[in-house]
């Protein structure tokens, strides 16, 4: 894996005293103070149209046992082998809820997508009339609620390259019951919010720019004030009283020292290279190799200013992979069907289980550069990947059988210590949980397939509503009463095989709230904990 | 207005086909099945109930009007590229991208040249206090679409007056970046507000400047021109007439009204960035010719059509469905049967054969990006003929259907003959055989991009386009095309449909039931026929909506 960096960034130390690093020239500055503890934070990097399962796991009996690299050998996932000892692969877990046959408020709506977009993060069934959208909070917005630091956004970081709308199927994050919450694929966005922020050698300039940032805020108020005491309507009056609350979250933030220009630089983030990764949008090569690469340095960045904890990569969706090394001729989607196109039946395209392959080796690739860049970086005792927990997550686990069990998930790095490392951990009590049966179609050049057939794989499906607790308290988030999380999500309701699943019904109040989901296994899953 | 879901998904389009829902649509009151037009509510949004109905009073600037806004004041384009994608309100993700937005654009303005006298419209003299102030009133008023209050006034002033304590040199200029910099952040920009709490009778009359905003941005995506600020000044937008000169005015000599009308049917037809119509391929044994390229001038032949149709002829509805006008090129002419040495690189008008060709949706834009990789796509086709055209409630399908395959049936069989096997199972025939299918095999006769096909690609017989085909709540016995789109052209409610969209579009919102009285009257003239788009157009600012707001309910204090 190539790094990033020639040399290591250093962070304020955990215990508050500073690591010497030579361009670090303004720490202590005026007005800035530090974390007593190392922040613990979330990074989620996420991909759709699912991969070919069974050469992405681990090689493993049962799914039980230490990650080394040789049991990555082989995999999608060789490229990691650096990071073997910081990788955890929670196995056995299935989205919550599950299953073609979801009912809401008496209606029965299916699409994979939908409901793999949807119901992934929220643990909470999608609406089956309007958008579709889902009908709770993310799990990126929970976290960035619960921990995200005082002065600084109660919303997550929420990245992507190319084109991000409000469709429900570029949605993955959602603040609300139906409502989207759309990534951002702007990096100058992204970077003039952290520039904003910088203490750099010239404190003046920064100076500056705080004021002017607090006369403009102070302007808006005021013209958000003379709304407010207009006679208007409820819906209204919210979205006046929204706008304010946050811009009064953005006014105290405590901004680390490390969080300035030469660190940007040293990260290959300069106002040059924000310029040259363009507005961020269309599905060219170059938004997601030039634009992906930035994205992922923004992350970094941004983990160094401490501006959210709460951070999620989501890759787009339909993108054709026509650019150096690959030349495809034919979208992610497409191939993922093993058609060739939207279409659910039909022949399989030639080569196509190569062509999926080099598609999930780009994205480990990009998974590793991501982790080999945390982990580059020190922060106190540690590197800021120890401290996260940084997670790959997809929309699917298999792109034709559009399956939702036995995900291929692995997390890189501990979050400060709270999660196993080195290890996968089969949680379900699928005793032969396997690798998936992605290569059972198509090994044989004009034959025909379907959506839905052979390729997914059994087992698996204790539901992710579980890992979410788990991560929510590895972060140190808290119940209004200071007690450990116990549930996250609507439902946990699953069905016990393949997307399949059983039939699921909920009512809602008519408002987007559902009124009848249970959690009916709380609590997180012990056999992920370090200290278990 | 979302466009369609991305190209990416089958299992959407799919889910419009076959469904066992459409029997009972609206399984419980407040309820609606997913091809319920209008949405929830406990009443039928789409019967007419006479009144004004309830509205926001902050509709904030959609991101393609925020596009046209800044390009018509500074003269930026493409500045929304920063924005977030439009969702109801400011969140984190939003004002991050605001903020973006005005940080680059007010430095670009101040930066170059050419842009900086759009904005500093005076030469400073002695401390610049009079340029300032005559900036800020004048752009000001341009900003906020309306005179600014002496409140307003001060707060932009003061920005002037700290420029020593809050700029690095206290310059003029970098003054005037921070004034332009906070009037694209200021809510009374973003937002386009009715303030107004003048009784008119049961309503609340707006004020002329905020007719003006929704004239301007109903009709244009922009912001008010001079001529219509200046009417508002005089108070000369209180009347219908009044209001509707100016949308005449409008609509005949701004160039924006063109490419409002534009993307209108950019919408109606489901195409634009992340549809079908933006990406597809096609297998290249079958046509050697298809190239990404031709995916893009399918788009633009489509937009061409339109525009003329409303500007150019001063058409109907009839005439978007039955019009033989194409427009090809050297590329384009081969599709359609035309000699391609006749034919350049642009785009010229021709008249097809209006037997063969009538309407938009026997031009290849649609019939192409309605296929599949290898063949036509009878579901697809009539899937969107019934449901965006003549906005029949169509349900999803049951679960599974997405895996069903395309019978062979026989070697000798043609298309037709397996989409109808492939869809003969008791829960999809419900509603394939009977609405989605019959529409689509009208289309037959035209291959995977739409060129006209006489035989069938699998059976090599000739291709039967004769069906019987559900029309609202008739069905017509069609032999082809021309039967076809006459019958939908006459139909109410393709004329219904296509109201209620322009209704839709321009008022941009979920409909109520008072505005369905909108709808059925601008209905009632479509499908009387010889009322022009214009006409429809221009109509759509005559409701009594446009000219008051009803007091709003629901107070909190």
């Amino acid at each position: 894996v190539k790094r990033n960096l020639n040399r290591r960034l250093f962070l304020r130390g955990a215990a508050g005293a500073a690591l010497a690093a030579p361009f670090l020239s303004s720490l202590g500055g005026s007005a800035r103070a530090q974390e007593a503890a190392a922040p613990r934070r979330v990074v989620i990097f996420y991909t759709n149209n699912g991969c070919l399962t069974n050469r992405w796991f681990p090689k493993l009996e049962g799914a039980n046992g230490a990650i080394t690299p040789a049991v990555l050998e082989g995999t999608t996932l060789a490229g990691l082998s650096s990071y073997a000892s910081k990788l955890l692969f929670p196995r056995g877990l299935g989205m919550a809820p599950k299953g073609f046959n979801v009912t809401v408020d008496g209606v029965q709506y299916f699409d994979p997508h939908d409901q793999g977009m949807g119901s992934k993060l929220t643990c909470a069934p999608i609406d089956s009339a309007g958008e579709h959208y889902a009908l709770s909070h993310s799990l990126d917005h929970e976290i960035a609620r619960l921990v995200n630091p005082a002065g600084t956004t109660t919303s997550p970081l929420l990245l992507s390259v190319g084109f991000a709308g409000s469709d429900v199927k570029q949605v993955v994050s959602y603040s609300a019951s139906k409502t989207p919450y759309p990534a951002e694929t702007n990096p100058a966005t992204v970077y003039t919010t952290l520039t904003g922020l910088f203490s750099g050698g010239d404190m003046t300039e920064a100076d500056y720019r705080v004021a002017q940032g607090k006369s403009i805020i102070d302007l808006v108020d005021d013209d958000l004030q003379t709304f407010k005491r207009l006679k208007m309507s409820g819906a209204d009056q919210k979205k006046v009283d929204d706008w304010l609350a946050l811009l009064r979250a953005t006014e105290e933030k405590v901004i680390p020292a490390a969080c300035n220009a030469e660190t940007a630089t040293q990260l290959g983030i300069t106002a040059e290279s924000v310029k040259e990764a363009g507005g961020g949008r269309g599905f060219g090569g170059a938004a997601l190799t030039t634009g992906g690469d930035l994205m992922l340095k923004l992350i970094a960045l941004s983990m160094i200013c401490d501006t959210n904890r709460s951070i999620v990569m989501q890759w787009p969706g339909f993108t054709t992979f026509d650019f150096e090394p690959l030349s495809h001729t034919i979208d992610h989607h497409g191939l993922s069907h093993r058609v060739g196109s939207a279409a659910v039946s039909g022949t399989c395209v030639s080569g196509v289980l190569d062509r999926i392959n080099e598609i999930d080796l780009w994205y480990a690739g990009r998974f590793a550069q991501l982790v080999g860049l945390l982990d580059s970086i020190s922060e106190g005792e540690r590197t800021l990947l120890d401290n996260t927990a940084c997670m790959w997550l997809p929309e699917l686990a298999d792109g034709n059988a559009h399956n939702n069990n036995n995900l291929p998930i692995v997390i890189a790095g501990s979050a400060g210590g709270y999660l196993k490392q080195g290890v996968s951990v089969n949680v379900s009590t699928d005793e032969d949980l396997a690798t998936g049966n992605s290569e059972a179609a198509c090994q044989v050049e004009g034959e025909e397939v379907s959506a839905g057939s052979s390729t997914g794989s059994q087992g698996g499906n204790v539901p992710l509503n579980k890992l979410y607790v788990t991560l929510l308290n590895a972060v140190g988030a808290k119940t209004p009463e200071g007690a450990p999380i116990q549930t996250f999500g609507v439902s946990d309701a699953g069905g016990s095989s393949g997307f399949g699943g059983g039939s699921i019904s909920f009512t809602t109040d008519g408002a987007g709230k559902v009124m009848d989901g249970t959690i009916t296994d709380p609590g997180e899953l012990a056999a992920l904990r370090a200290n278990a | 207005v979302e466009p369609l879901p991305a190209a990416y998904i089958a299992f959407a389009v799919l889910a419009v086909a076959c469904s066992a829902d459409i029997q009972t649509p609206g399984s419980g009151p407040g309820q609606s099945g997913p091809g319920d037009p209008g949405g929830g509510g406990a009443t039928d949004p789409t019967a007419c109930t006479p009144g004004v109905p309830q509205t926001s009073q902050l509709p904030r600037l959609t991101n393609a009007q925020y596009d046209n806004t800044v390009y018509d004041l500074l003269g930026v384009q493409g500045s929304s590229a920063m924005l977030a994608p439009d969702t109801a309100s400011v969140d984190q993700r939003a004002w991050d991208g605001y903020t973006s937005a005005a940080r680059s654009i007010s430095a670009q303005v101040m930066q170059d040249a050419s842009l900086k006298g759009r904005f500093v419209t005076c030469t400073p003299a002695g401390d610049g206090a009079d340029c300032a102030a005559q900036i800020i009133q004048g752009f000001g008023q341009r900003a906020f679409r309306r005179p600014l209050t002496e409140l307003e006034l001060a707060r932009f002033t003061k920005l002037f007056t700290d420029r020593a304590s809050i700029t690095a040199t206290g310059s003029f200029d970098e003054a005037a970046e921070l004034i332009l910099r906070s009037f694209l952040l200021s809510p009374t920009f973003l937002l386009r507000a009715e303030t107004t709490e003048v009784p008119a009778g049961k309503y609340l009359a707006l004020s002329s400047y905020e007719v003006a905003s929704r004239l301007s941005y109903t009709l244009l995506d922009s912001m008010p021109d001079q001529a219509l600020l200046d009417a508002a000044a005089q108070n000369a937008l209180a009347t219908p007439e009044q209001i509707r000169a100016q949308a005449v005015r409008l609509l005949q000599e701004d160039p924006r009204a063109r490419s409002k009308v534009t993307a209108f049917h950019e919408h109606y037809m489901h195409k634009g960035p992340g549809t079908r119509w933006a990406d597809y391929q096609r297998d290249n044994s079958l046509f050697p010719a298809f190239s990404a390229e031709l995916v893009g001038l399918l788009s633009q032949e489509t937009d061409r059509f339109f525009d003329h149709i409303v500007f150019g002829e001063g058409g109907t509805f009839r005439d978007l469905v039955t019009s033989p006008v194409a427009f090809v090129n050297a590329s384009l002419a081969p599709l359609y049967g035309l000699d391609a040495s006749q034919y350049g690189a642009e785009l010229v008008q021709v008249a097809l054969d209006p037997a063969q060709r009538p309407g938009v949706f026997t031009r290849a834009g649609f019939l192409a990006s309605h296929s599949l990789v290898n063949r036509p796509s009878p579901i697809l086709r009539g899937a969107f003929l019934q449901k965006h055209v003549l906005c029949a409630p169509v349900g999803s399908p049951p679960p599974g259907a997405e895996g069903t395959p395309l019978p062979e049936v026989s070697a000798t069989a043609s298309n037709r003959e397996r989409v109808d096997a492939q869809t003969a199972s008791a829960e999809c025939a419900t509603c394939h055989h009977t609405i989605i299918n019959p529409t689509g095999f009208v289309l037959e006769g035209f291959d995977a991009l739409g060129g006209y096909q006489p035989t069938d690609q699998f059976s090599g017989a000739a291709v039967d386009t004769t069906a019987s085909v559900l029309v609202g709540s008739q069905t017509v016995n069609v032999s082809g095309p021309a039967e076809l789109f006459e019958a939908i052209a006459s139909s109410r409610e393709a004329n219904l449909c296509y109201a209620r969209s322009w209704v839709q579009a321009a008022y941009a919102r979920e409909l109520s039931s008072e505005d369905s009285c909108v709808v059925e009257d601008l209905t009632a003239k479509l499908t009387a026929g010889g009322y022009r788009i214009l006409d429809l157009i221009a109509d759509l600012t005559q409701a009594e909506s446009f000219r008051v707001r009803a007091v709003p309910t629901e107070v909190q204090q």
